[in-house]
């Protein structure tokens, strides 16, 4: 069955080119376009993704407040992260989160696929 | 000769006050009886700020107390309560035995310093975070591009003589094109900002039709604000020349209505043109989200907006610079806003160029 892979990103046309990149390499694909979204998703979803990638920059809910709820949600805590960012500071500020994995804005597909790979296999 | 330092000396454990040059008695007296009285006593506000319990310390430990930029709250002659800053030195003194006597204190008002250096230091964190803006916003559209170009690269298959379908080519430079006209705008208006902070704003002036120029600008992006559900409502009536530059002034308008189109998403855009008895009056009406009354002026400026950059894109450019372009014309721009209710930006334009 094909692994899930869950994209919240708040530009359209970033969040749809994902999408299709992943969807071309066979994954199962879902997307919510801002923290808020994606954490009523996932609360209301049966089937969880096996990977969230994730943008901090958002409107109404950002990268940061949703992962903060997430890690006190039992239900989507494990869930791996990898963050998408353009902050320039990013590898410092998401350290202090503890986490290790994310992609640099503007991200390289090569670097997406093999990323996502790695974790959903 | 006065001493630019306020000095004082305080006599004994209860810190009396013994001596003190007219600089300290122009910030802390008031009172001419002061001497000979312990500070508890003669200055209790002195107390309420924890001075006191400093001189408590160095009169205990027998050691000097160093502090910069202390907040202290100064009751002026008039009466009036002052925040200033001071750089302290409160040095213990002792008899021939040894045997601690009193403190000497020493204050430099640096008020001035620390507010220069305070606002100077506003205005980094400001230029932090509008780099962090910039950088984000430019390098959005340029996500969008490189995925495109990437995924099509991906498709393209020489050896075998293959490549995406038409359709799919079409997609890729009609998405491509769009994020290339995103990075035009925002590279527009950080040259623009440059050119208005070296004071190279020039204007082109020629007989502008404003209601001409508005219905141009509202047929060009007409559409997108419908696809926002955001039809724009056009008032122009009657022709109204200016003297000015018409490609300033379109971007005028085109801010203004991005403006409406950003924060009144789904709502209808209201644009009129009227006559004033020295010139003419743009308006743009949304039903959007409002500004607080307190933020009316701060939207005006460089790198500001009355909502946090998360919720809103954009550089926080734009209506700086269209207030830059309507001063440059010898116009005026203000608003009319309450926050929930919606917002209209009101541009009065002379007719012909300040002499």
């Amino acid at each position: 069955m094909a692994k899930k892979i869950f994209i919240v990103e708040d530009d359209e046309a970033i969040r749809e080119s994902l999408v299709e990149l992943l969807e071309t390499e066979g994954y199962e694909v879902f997307s919510a376009e801002n923290g808020q979204d994606a954490l009523e998703q996932l609360s209301s979803g049966t089937h969880l993704p096996a990977l969230i990638l994730l943008d901090l920059m958002m409107p109404i809910k950002d990268g940061y407040q949703f992962y903060e709820e997430k890690a006190l949600n039992k239900k989507i805590a494990d869930i791996p992260v990898v963050i998408m960012s353009a902050d320039g500071d990013l590898k410092r500020k998401i350290e202090k989160l503890g986490i290790s994995r994310y992609l640099k804005k503007p991200v390289d597909i090569e670097k997406v696929l093999s990323m996502v790979a790695e974790i959903c296999n | 000769m006065q001493a630019p330092a306020a000095i004082c000396l305080l006599a004994g454990p209860d810190h009396v006050y013994t001596l003190m040059n007219d600089k300290f008695f122009d910030f802390f007296g008031g009172d001419p009886n002061f001497i000979g009285k312990p500070i508890r006593e003669a200055a209790p506000e002195l107390v309420e700020q924890g001075f006191v319990d400093i001189l408590d310390g160095v009169y205990k430990t027998r050691e000097p107390f160093i502090g910069s930029d202390v907040p202290c709250l100064v009751t002026q002659i008039d009466g009036t309560v002052k925040q200033l800053y001071f750089d302290f030195v409160f040095q213990p003194s002792f008899d021939p035995m040894g045997k601690i006597n009193g403190i000497m204190t020493v204050g430099s008002d640096v008020s001035e310093k620390f507010e220069s250096r305070a606002k100077l230091q506003e205005a980094l964190k400001a230029r932090d975070e509008f780099l962090s803006i910039a950088s984000h916003e430019l390098k959005t559209p340029v996500t969008s591009l490189k995925l495109q170009l990437q995924m099509a690269r991906r498709g393209v298959k020489p050896e075998e003589n293959l490549s995406p379908s038409p359709a799919k080519l079409a997609k890729v430079f009609d998405i491509s094109t769009k994020q290339i006209e995103r990075l035009i705008v925002l590279i527009d208006d950080l040259l623009d900002v440059s050119r208005i902070e070296a004071g190279k704003l020039s204007l082109n002036r020629e007989v502008v039709d404003i209601s001409s120029l508005i219905n141009e600008v509202v047929d060009r992006v007409g559409e997108q604000f419908l696809s926002a559900k955001c039809p724009i409502e056009v008032e122009t009536g009657d022709s109204f020349t200016i003297y000015g530059d018409q490609f300033r002034i379109e971007q005028v308008v085109v801010n203004l209505l991005t403006n409406a189109l950003k924060y009144g998403k789904g709502k209808p855009v209201r644009v009129s043109v009227k006559s004033l008895p020295e010139g003419i009056r743009i308006s743009v009406h949304d039903f959007g989200l409002g500004i607080a009354k307190e933020n009316h002026a701060m939207v005006f400026e460089r790198f500001e907006r009355a909502v946090s950059h998360n919720n809103i894109s954009g550089l926080g450019l734009g209506l700086y610079i269209t207030k830059q372009i309507v001063v440059a014309h010898g116009g005026q721009i203000h608003l009319e806003s309450e926050l929930g209710k919606g917002s209209t930006f009101y541009v009065d334009l002379p007719k012909t160029p300040p002499s």
